[in-house]
């Protein structure tokens, strides 16, 4: 495994300067993020550190990762030993259930007896939080998101920030704090928001409304899938297709002007376009069913836009090309709306889920 | 059901929770552990410093009694200077001579006994009695009257030298002379006598 440490930097607060909040850790598949936020006297949020330590492979990724998160955060910068750290998406599962509960029972009560059924082994090698979706008379069915993971395993991320120096406050899961990040960027209590956050093999689809969690989804498409078809098609590597469409991108097109593109076939965004919609629509199936899940939840009403995070977020234009195809508003989260005064050229969609996470006590969003 | 998930058993987080409280203890005793000897440290060395202060003050009193009893004895010593200052005035007074006058003008028989010369000189120094079984010191001034005169008769000689003795001054008498003299019509006894007169001054302070 090799770690490097890059787009590390480092802006001191001043001494005077307090409200620091924590550490927020993603523990990406090819990345650890980590940032900091600190809140100014104007109670905006100002970046006080940021590092990215690079991971390769997951199999015994918490015994290695302590002494490369000590170097990431001396180097960084970070002030504190307070971590909210999201477990990685192989580790947990976010299960959507629903349940009635008796007029003896707890919610929790309720929970873990319709869990009981759906988890291997005792009760007892797990650890489970849930958080209501839908809430309604105590009589009626009710749903809530339940994430489990191996009791095992937060044991031992436990133990590998502990060896890291950090005090780990909360362990998370990515789609909370996403809620959480986009709750504070994006205004509409009402509005459904998808989340696609896009990684090199699966994907996650968050759906929220307003500030409620509906639906955390893994789909079978990644980064890896489109830029095999690419290379396939012009007889490249992988690595030679990833540079390609970095560096020309995949440029919007106007549904209008689409059927020109087609005749025409001489620019070289049409040709990645028309290789990658056919697995591009694969994504835009998904983003439909989400809705469709969620207009039977919501019962309809409310705009509706779609965030874009993860490696395709990186691609110049593919959130003009999705908007198109799924016609909706699809936006890659600009940091601006999160951070005030200097950021450097941080990639906000790469930081998101960290950044989720690290507003956690210095931003409520309940 | 919070609005948040956290994963973190619970076991593992009052563990993590006791060992904290259980470090905060530790550091809080050790910082009071710290404190209080740094306080007893201090204390130490104030009650040095006390001492210190002490055994001064100590000494500045053993010099003060020493002052103090030499105070004393140079006072002992002024008042017996002072004594001494006042049995010399005393001694000096003319207390004598009146007690003398006094004397004679007691001891005369009405117009029997005249004097016709009267010498008074001191007959010896003084001498010290009593000084040594702690007694006040009484000093005696001795001195001797020397008395020339004459007397109608032997008898009125006789009555005079006796009502003499009967002063407590008088130590003794001496009939120096003593002849029978006509004087014009009438005839007389003239006498010289010496009388030792002895008085006792009480030193005083």
């Amino acid at each position: 495994m090799h770690t490097q440490i890059r787009g590390t930097r480092r802006w001191v607060p001043s001494l005077t300067q307090r409200n620091v909040g924590p550490i927020g850790l993603d523990l990406g598949r090819s990345a650890a993020r980590l940032i900091q936020f600190r809140k100014g006297s104007d109670q905006r949020l100002h970046l006080a550190a940021t590092a990215s330590v690079e991971i390769q492979g997951h199999d015994n990724l918490y015994d290695t990762l302590g002494p490369k998160l000590k170097f990431a955060l001396r180097e960084g910068g970070f002030r504190g030993r307070r971590l909210v750290v999201a477990m990685p998406a192989n580790d947990y599962r976010l299960i959507s259930i629903s349940y009635r509960r008796s007029a003896e029972q707890t919610h929790e009560q309720a929970i873990a007896e319709q869990m009981q059924d759906r988890l291997d082994g005792p009760m007892s090698d797990y650890v489970m939080d849930a958080i209501p979706v839908r809430s309604a008379a105590r009589d009626a069915e009710q749903q809530a998101l339940v994430a489990v993971c191996e009791r095992q395993r937060a044991l031992s991320l436990l133990a590998c920030l502990d060896s890291a120096g950090l005090q780990a406050d909360v362990i998370e899961v990515a789609p909370v704090a996403l809620r959480r990040l986009v709750s504070k960027t994006h205004d509409g209590d009402q509005n459904l928001t998808l989340i696609i956050n896009t990684g090199r093999d699966r994907s996650y689809l968050t759906l929220l409304h307003g500030r409620r969690l509906l639906l955390d989804q893994s789909i079978d498409f990644g980064e890896t899938r489109l830029l095999q078809r690419l290379a396939e098609s012009l007889d490249i590597s992988i690595d030679q297709a990833r540079g390609l469409i970095i560096r020309t991108g995949l440029h919007g097109l106007d549904p209008s002007s689409i059927e020109d593109h087609r005749e025409g076939e001489t620019g070289v965004f049409n040709t990645l376009l028309e290789i990658l919609r056919p697995a591009l629509n694969e994504l835009v199936e998904h983003t439909d069913q989400a809705f469709m899940y969620a207009a039977a939840q919501t019962r309809g009403g409310g705009s509706a836009s779609v965030l874009l995070f993860g490696a395709l977020s990186r691609w110049p234009g593919c959130a003009d090309v999705l908007s198109n195809m799924t016609r909706l508003t699809v936006t890659v989260p600009d940091a601006d709306r999160l951070i005030d005064g200097e950021h450097g050229d941080l990639h906000m969609p790469d930081y998101a889920v960290a950044a989720g996470l690290a507003l956690r006590g210095l931003w409520h969003d309940t | 059901m919070t609005p948040d998930i956290d994963l973190i058993p619970g076991d593992y987080r009052e563990r993590r929770w006791r060992l904290r409280t259980l470090r905060a203890c530790i550091a809080g005793v050790v910082v009071v552990s710290a404190g209080l000897g740094l306080s007893a440290a201090a204390v130490a060395g104030q009650a040095a410093d006390i001492e210190k202060a002490i055994a001064e003050a100590r000494k500045r009193q053993a010099v003060v009694s020493q002052q103090q009893t030499m105070l004393e004895q140079l006072n002992a010593r002024v008042a017996s200077m002072q004594s001494q200052v006042n049995l010399l005035d005393r001694l000096k007074s003319p207390g004598a001579a009146s007690d003398l006058f006094i004397l004679l003008h007691g001891a005369l028989p009405d117009d029997r006994v005249w004097l016709d010369e009267l010498r008074l000189s001191r007959a010896d120094d003084l001498d010290e009695e009593g000084s040594s079984n702690g007694e006040p010191v009484q000093n005696t001034v001795r001195s001797v009257l020397s008395l020339d005169g004459h007397a109608v008769s032997h008898a009125d000689l006789s009555r005079f030298v006796q009502r003499l003795y009967d002063s407590e001054h008088v130590k003794d008498v001496r009939l120096d002379r003593s002849t029978r003299q006509n004087t014009g019509a009438r005839e007389a006894v003239g006498f010289a006598l010496s009388v030792v007169l002895e008085h006792r001054v009480e030193e005083r302070a």
